[in-house]
């Protein structure tokens, strides 16, 4: 049963030739191009509200970079609501809470997920002031230290319009993305969202328009190359 | 039989206070036959601490005094172990027990009210470090008596859960009875223990119980919760069947 879930969650990794894992890397090669002028080495994930899909996001372009041949760290800054422990079946006894209250070093925190060359760091116990450590200067030397050893670290975040938190390490890293549900979005919402990362300087760089429904007579709707 | 869940070590918990406390215990556990017993005193419960040293060599020592007194019974290390914040660190740092001290099954005690809120993360947790958990006597928690759902939703997770002995027998009072029973029937309990402390009311008795057993489901079910007693002490896996679907107690507006 749980396997099951992975694979659902992690479908760039079990099924790289689906068209979904496709997208995936689409969306990788798009997120280097806009960031050819600048280097992008630390990117986050959020949307405007709860289950639009950000943590399906960014836990599959996390796999797909790693696929890629690079070195990838995938953070799970999701204080309120983390999954990314659940995701890669990794423990969260010591995360990344733990590091921002100086109660643990990165070496005690990272797991590494075996198949490919993906770390993740959890996000730890839940504190009660989420914010207050996601948007301190121990936040940014963390980053700044985990740079020197991965090529490429992605940061899954809550919903920007629910809590403050995504908009504080917005203005931490180098590029957001931002992940808009088909259908469940409301149009205000989104430009919402736009405006706050907007008012902290953050560099979005595109956005992700998930669920989109998919005609099953289309051509990209079928496993490119051979079956399995 | 095996009994996975027994207060039978003299002098650790508020079971067996004295060694002949504990041997009049084997002799009713023998009289009623099972050959081995799991020692599982309270450990980290507030009360009782119970490091894994002192159970071991408690075990080691009443093994002589049965051999002794030749009574044929084979006691394993074990503990109840309470829900507390270092659960999982305590364990593989060899501080708490696990059954048979093999690392594959922890007996886990919730308070009886409530559940606390780190439990899911805790499951969650033991299932990383290839632990299951056995929640103790689940029939007994007001919690989970009112919403059986959160064990099915940890059993989906991969723990398990004891139902103990007495409950099935209505000497637990008529509440743990119903709930008890209704477990069973929904397939949300896996082995059947005593949780003797004594050799009177809460004595160390299956034989009753795996009857009352044979009486709620078929025959299939009620041996494989032999079986998988078997399989805990052995360090083997479980047969766990999905739980059936339990609809929530309406709260009614009935006059009494």
């Amino acid at each position: 049963m749980k396997l099951k879930e992975h694979a659902r969650n992690l479908i760039a990794l079990y099924q790289p030739k689906s068209p979904i894992a496709e997208a995936f890397r689409t969306l990788r090669t798009n997120i280097q191009f806009a960031g050819v002028s600048k280097d992008l080495r630390t990117m986050m994930v959020t949307s405007s509200g709860p289950g639009e899909g950000k943590s399906t996001t960014i836990a599959n372009l996390a796999i797909v970079s790693a696929q890629a041949g690079k070195k990838v760290l995938l953070i799970d800054a999701d204080l309120r609501k983390p999954t990314v422990h659940r995701t890669f079946n990794v423990s969260n006894r010591t995360g990344l809470t733990n590091m921002l209250i100086g109660q643990a070093e990165y070496g005690d925190c990272i797991r590494e997920t075996g198949q490919i060359r993906l770390d993740v760091i959890s996000s730890g116990p839940i504190p009660p002031n989420p914010a207050e450590l996601l948007g301190s200067q121990r936040m940014k030397d963390l980053l700044e230290q985990l740079k020197e050893h991965y090529d490429m670290i992605y940061i899954d975040t809550p919903p920007i319009l629910a809590v403050t938190d995504a908009q504080l390490l917005a203005s931490h890293v180098d590029g957001v993305v931002l992940v808009l549900s088909a259908g469940k979005v409301l149009r205000d919402h989104a430009k919402k969202a736009k405006a706050l990362l907007n008012n902290v300087g953050a560099n979005v760089v595109g956005a992700v328009l998930n669920n989109k429904k998919v005609e099953s007579e289309s051509y990209y709707y079928y496993y490119y190359g051979e079956d399995n | 039989m095996i009994d996975l869940h027994c207060h039978i070590l003299p002098g650790l918990d508020d079971g067996a206070q004295t060694l002949e406390d504990a041997l009049e215990m084997a002799r009713i556990a023998v009289a009623d036959g099972i050959t081995d017993i799991v020692a599982t005193p309270h450990t980290r419960d507030g009360v009782y601490r119970n490091d894994a040293e002192a159970v071991l060599a408690a075990v080691e020592s009443f093994q002589r005094e049965l051999e002794a007194a030749e009574i044929p019974l084979r006691i394993h290390p074990g503990a109840e172990v309470h829900v507390h914040v270092e659960f999982v660190e305590n364990l593989l740092d060899g501080n708490t027990l696990t059954i048979g001290n093999g690392r594959k099954y922890v007996l886990l005690e919730l308070p009886v009210q409530s559940i606390p809120r780190f439990t899911d993360e805790l499951i969650y947790e033991l299932s990383v470090e290839g632990i299951t958990p056995i929640i103790a006597h689940p029939e007994r928690n007001v919690a989970l008596r009112e919403n059986p759902n959160r064990l099915a939703e940890w059993i989906e997770q991969g723990a398990i859960a004891q139902v103990t002995a007495g409950s099935l027998l209505g000497k637990m009072g008529e509440r743990a009875k119903k709930t008890a029973e209704l477990m069973v029937q929904r397939r949300l309990v896996h082995v059947v223990a005593s949780d003797a402390h004594n050799s009177g009311r809460r004595r160390p008795e299956l034989g009753e119980a795996y009857r009352v057993l044979a009486s709620l489901v078929d025959e299939e079910e009620a041996t494989r919760y032999q079986v998988n007693a078997s399989a805990v002490l052995q360090g083997g896996s479980c047969t766990v069947l999905e739980p059936a679907q339990v609809v929530a107690k309406k709260k009614r507006f009935f006059f009494f």
